[in-house]
């Protein structure tokens, strides 16, 4: 029974008299009833409470959190549930990871440029030096591409 | 197992049906997807996280050609929360999320590098910003516009090349040059480039 004496979420939800030792109180408390609600058509009462059960009572929050998570992304997307999030979260770094990769490239290119001799001699004194300024160019950040 | 007359119970019982000791019959839900053999093992997972009835629910309220994706993603979730049962798969979902958000703080530390690294040292009579070209010559920088746009759509990996020589070639005829005596170093780099990754030096546009 939560503290104010109200029945809890679940017991409410399954109309019975909430106990002082309710597993269900501290985690899911009335002014929430969607939280329970979710938990309760994906999982079900009998399945949460024998999960939270099984855990020790500081790790009990954390998983009553997680299963309301996991219960309002299966609610949303029944097909995928919280692994449409995980490849959305994937896709995300391949993006990222790409994005990363031409930052690199455009800093080495800056890099280069700012590395370059005085506008007033127009000479390359060295043909070493433009391919060696390629070479290191290519080598070291543009072909990060590939990994993408 | 059993063969009556007007059977509808099928002849070799499902995974679900072995699993729950009961008679498999034709239009069982679970049949299709879980099968006699290691589908046994999956719809344990199943059950024990989701229950047989909600899982059953489920599988009602989402089209046929769906439900096949469905008992994927349910069973890999009721894998996860067996392996970690305090998070599930909110543990792989954290770890996602930390990547993206190192990934994105690499990007601004760089970004912020080369904003604060020095002009280059060529100093042209020149209004083009450094901008307009990653090769040019340039008194100052705009530095509200972003350093680089590069053509999102590169591509399969072996034409990264090319596509980046592409997009460098593409970058260089989309900017106008005000009049800027762009040249040394920088133009021979780009021509280099170029020639060994992506269009030949003659292709490029004249310098203006």
């Amino acid at each position: 029974m939560s503290k104010s004496g109200t029945r809890c979420a679940a017991c409410k939800y399954l109309r019975r008299r909430c106990s002082k030792d309710c597993i269900f109180a501290p985690y899911f408390p009335s002014n929430n009833p969607q939280r329970y609600d979710c938990v309760h058509k994906i999982f079900g009462a009998n399945n949460v409470a024998k999960s939270l059960k099984d855990l020790p009572v500081h790790a009990r929050a954390m998983a009553a959190d997680c299963m309301s998570l996991e219960a309002s992304w299966r609610i949303a997307d029944p097909v995928y549930g919280c692994t449409g999030v995980i490849t959305q979260l994937q896709d995300q770094i391949i993006k990222v990871q790409s994005e990363l990769a031409k930052v690199q490239a455009l800093s080495a290119i800056h890099l280069a440029q700012i590395q370059t001799i005085p506008y007033e001699t127009q000479v390359v004194q060295d043909r070493g030096d433009v391919d060696g300024l390629v070479d290191q160019f290519v080598n070291e950040e543009v072909f990060k591409f590939d990994n993408v | 197992m059993s063969i009556k007359a007007n059977s509808r119970t099928r002849i070799r019982a499902c995974g679900a049906c072995k699993f729950l000791r009961k008679k498999c019959l034709e239009d069982c839900i679970f049949a299709p997807y879980f099968d006699s053999g290691e589908g046994i093992v999956n719809f344990a997972a199943v059950h024990k996280i989701f229950g047989a009835s909600n899982v059953t629910k489920l599988l009602t309220n989402v089209p046929i050609h769906k439900r096949p994706d469905t008992v994927f993603t349910l069973n890999y979730e009721a894998h996860a929360r067996l392996r970690d049962p305090i998070y599930g798969c909110m543990s792989e979902i954290r770890d996602l999320q930390n990547q993206v958000i190192n990934l994105q703080s690499e990007i601004s530390c760089l970004q912020a590098q080369v904003a604060r690294q020095p002009p280059p040292q060529q100093q042209p009579p020149s209004s083009l910003s450094m901008l307009d070209s990653p090769f040019a010559d340039a008194g100052t920088y705009d530095m509200s516009l972003p350093l680089y746009e590069f053509d999102p759509n590169i591509g399969s990996s072996h034409q990264q090349a090319n596509s980046w020589a592409a997009n460098l070639q593409q970058f260089h005829d989309h900017n106008t040059f005000a009049g800027a005596p762009v040249g040394g170093v920088g133009e021979e780099f780009a021509r280099e480039l170029l020639l060994r990754y992506g269009r030949s030096a003659p292709s490029m546009p004249p310098w203006p």
